[in-house]
């Protein structure tokens, strides 16, 4: 079972609704009166068809915020045909290095996001290949010296903010990079992920003049990552709920924009407790099926049960069915007790 | 504007809705109370997430729909890996010939689907193309000789019925089947300005079903021969329609109504195969095939034979049930008359 999934069943079950399993279609089952809902991976039953599918577009969300005037990364996308035909340079004229490249469509995890390209040479490999399994590919200023942070919000709500870190190791004056690495992933606590060593953590180490050789004097922080992911070992520090309230406001707006009722936004600033009107802020993306095991199992801070919060809106919904399926659990239990 | 959106932009000012065109997105917005609510083609804001992604997973909403007790085809599912890695014919074990293949998420209008696939060959030739665009197939049995339906469902109700028929032509006894292709082509052409229709393209199905008559496109059909040119019933694939408005048997209704709620799907086109759509389901045989969570409209809308169904009003007056305070506050401030109602308020 997947980790989102089962952190709701766990939930369900606590929370004693008719949850099932569903192995063959591998996702969570909630009847609650005469309506069905289902959990596929982070997916839940909370989002309009209409704004998902407006979130799942990279380019058409920031097109949308872009107007109604909240702050987004200078961008531009690029269709695999296009590339091939007209020049790259022409192509990005409006956009200034360093760059961020990611698909525009279907994309989770970080998978095919490269980070901080410095130069048009690169930029043209990075998406030779990422162009192998991607139509579409959004090419974005890269926005450097910002903290990162996933707010989670339900019914414009905020109910998790999480500071999100790039991988690093820190050094011991004895292990090279590669050595502490592997340590590190030796000794990851459960819900944590590994430290990937791979194109983006090479080019990280040659950025700061390094490579996985190299032995780093002790008490020194070597980055690895530009994307802060935790499926590229990326960490989660939990903040709980606390965040500014005029930025709780102005995030509450955005989503009332996008129509989302569950939401992760991705965003940059200086400090998500400073008020935005003072500092520089961008948001990064709108995730339709945020994941929950960021907050509820961070690497460090306060865990939030969201999923809790979440599973409540259903019994919000039906309140009647959700009494009489708890009374027929009472009345099932009194009967096995009186055999 | 797409056609769809064209229809839901005209519907939602006839009713004085809040809608906005996004030009450079091209998404329509409707804003009620405090809610945004965004229509894209045929997406509409009517279904729910994980709802939606079993609809769009095949495969899974088979599963689904058989666990519940519907029926639908034998199907099996697999990866690029898997058809890597395993034999094809352990990979369909249990299903039986004629077999149909299709991508197993995001395929529209009948795209990469071959139907009635005889052999292994034909079968593996069809999977080795799929899977340069396609990360997963599926396969499942076909069923011959029933009728195909798309059956538009909107919560307790059966709001649009559709026959689908596959691409034919008709014989003249002068024209061969490729001349009389061509000719249906130009008169396609002008219907498709204002009528859900698309070109007959010749590939591998049409090809195939030419032989199974034993004919090829330089054969002359007889006068008023009506000759089958596919077997998938897509428009986008040449099908043709006929609208039956809302003709269903009342059992069929409850039926297909109670498997739109097991997906947890609003608003959903079911593609049914049956006997025939007004016998009862409980004394002929039938299977769901699809779960359409963003069905094409224009097909009831403005379908080329039969009678028009108007939904497009039905499924806009879902949001407006969402929020009547806000609805009518609107109406009220923004119609002819507003001057006036703000001159009574005013007043008290």
């Amino acid at each position: 079972m997947n980790k989102n999934i089962s952190i709701y069943f766990e939930s369900a079950l606590r929370l004693k609704l008719p949850v099932i399993y569903i192995n063959t279609a591998n996702c969570l089952h909630i009847p609650l009166g005469k309506a069905h809902y289902y959990f596929v991976d982070t997916i839940t039953p909370f989002n309009d068809g209409g704004s998902i599918f407006l979130a799942k577009n990279k380019s058409n969300l920031n097109q949308l915020l872009r107007n109604a005037g909240f702050p987004v990364s200078n961008w531009t996308t690029i269709h695999k045909d296009t590339f091939y035909k007209q020049s790259l340079a022409e192509l990005t004229q409006n956009l200034r290095f360093p760059l961020v490249i990611k698909p525009q469509l279907n994309t989770h995890s970080g998978i095919d996001v490269v980070c901080n390209i410095k130069t048009l040479q690169q930029l043209s490999d990075c998406l030779e290949s990422k162009f192998k399994r991607n139509p579409f590919m959004q090419i974005e200023e890269f926005q450097e010296g910002l903290k990162e942070y996933r707010i989670l919000l339900l019914k414009n709500r905020v109910i998790g903010v999480v500071e999100r870190r790039e991988s690093c190791v820190i050094g011991d004056g004895q292990h090279t990079i590669e050595q502490l690495i592997i340590n590190n992933n030796q000794k990851m606590a459960k819900n944590s992920y590994p430290i990937l060593i791979n194109a983006e953590c090479q080019q990280c180490l040659m950025d700061q003049n390094l490579n996985l050789n190299c032995i780093p004097v002790k008490g020194k922080t070597i980055r690895l990552q530009y994307a802060v992911n935790r499926a590229h070992g990326g960490r989660a520090i939990s903040l709980g709920k606390k965040i500014h309230s005029q930025n709780a406001k102005i995030l509450s707006n955005i989503t009332r924009l996008i129509g989302l009722d569950l939401v992760g936004l991705d965003l940059l600033c200086e400090d998500i407790n400073k008020p935005f009107s003072q500092t520089k802020w961008f948001i990064i993306e709108a995730n339709l099926g945020p994941g929950v095991s960021i907050h509820e199992y961070p690497d460090e801070g306060i865990k939030m049960n969201v999923s809790k919060k979440i599973l409540m809106q259903l019994i919000y919904r039906h309140p009647f069915a959700y009494f009489l399926h708890r009374i027929s659990i009472f009345r099932n239990m009194g009967k096995k007790c009186d055999g | 504007m797409d056609r769809n959106m064209r229809l839901f932009y005209q519907a939602a000012q006839q009713l004085g809705l809040m809608v906005k065109y996004h030009a450079d997105i091209a998404y329509l917005s409707i804003i009620l109370g405090k809610k945004n609510y965004y229509f894209h083609r045929t997406i509409t804001p009517l279904n729910k997430g994980a709802s939606i992604f079993i609809a769009k997973n095949k495969y899974k909403l088979n599963k689904i729909l058989e666990a519940s007790g519907f029926p639908v085809p034998k199907a099996v599912a697999f990866t690029a890996n898997d058809y890597e890695e395993q034999s094809l014919s352990d990979l369909i074990q249990g299903l039986r010939f004629p077999l149909v293949a299709k991508p197993m998420t995001d395929s529209g209008r009948g795209t990469e689907v071959l139907c009635n696939i005889k052999n292994i060959n034909t079968l593996s030739d069809h999977i080795e193309r799929m899977i340069q665009n396609h990360s997963c197939i599926q396969v499942e049995e076909f069923h011959q000789h029933f009728k195909e339906y798309r059956i538009l469902v909107l919560k307790k109700r059966v709001i649009g019925v559709v026959e689908r028929f596959g691409a034919s032509v008709i014989g003249d006894g002068k024209h061969s089947i490729e001349e009389l292709i061509a000719k249906s082509n130009e008169q396609r052409a002008q219907l498709s300005l204002t009528l859900t229709i698309s070109p007959l393209i010749v590939d591998e199905e049409y090809m195939d079903c030419l032989a199974e008559q034993n004919l090829t496109l330089q054969s002359i059909p007889d006068l008023g021969e009506k000759i089958r040119l596919c077997y998938t019933v897509n428009t986008g694939r040449g099908g043709e329609i006929y609208s039956h408005g809302k003709q269903i048997h009342p059992l069929n209704v409850e039926y297909l109504c109670r498997a739109a709620k097991t997906i947890g799907l609003t608003y959903v086109g079911l593609d049914v195969i049956c006997e025939d759509i007004n016998l009862p389901f409980n004394q002929t045989n039938w299977v769901i095939i699809e779960a359409n969570f963003n069905p094409d409209l224009t097909i009831h809308e403005i379908p080329n034979r039969g009678k028009k169904a108007k939904v497009i009003n039905k499924l806009l007056l879902q949001l407006i049930y969402r929020h009547p305070f806000s609805y009518v506050y609107h109406l009220c401030m923004h119609s002819r008359w507003s001057i006036y109602i703000k001159m009574i308020f005013c007043s008290i």
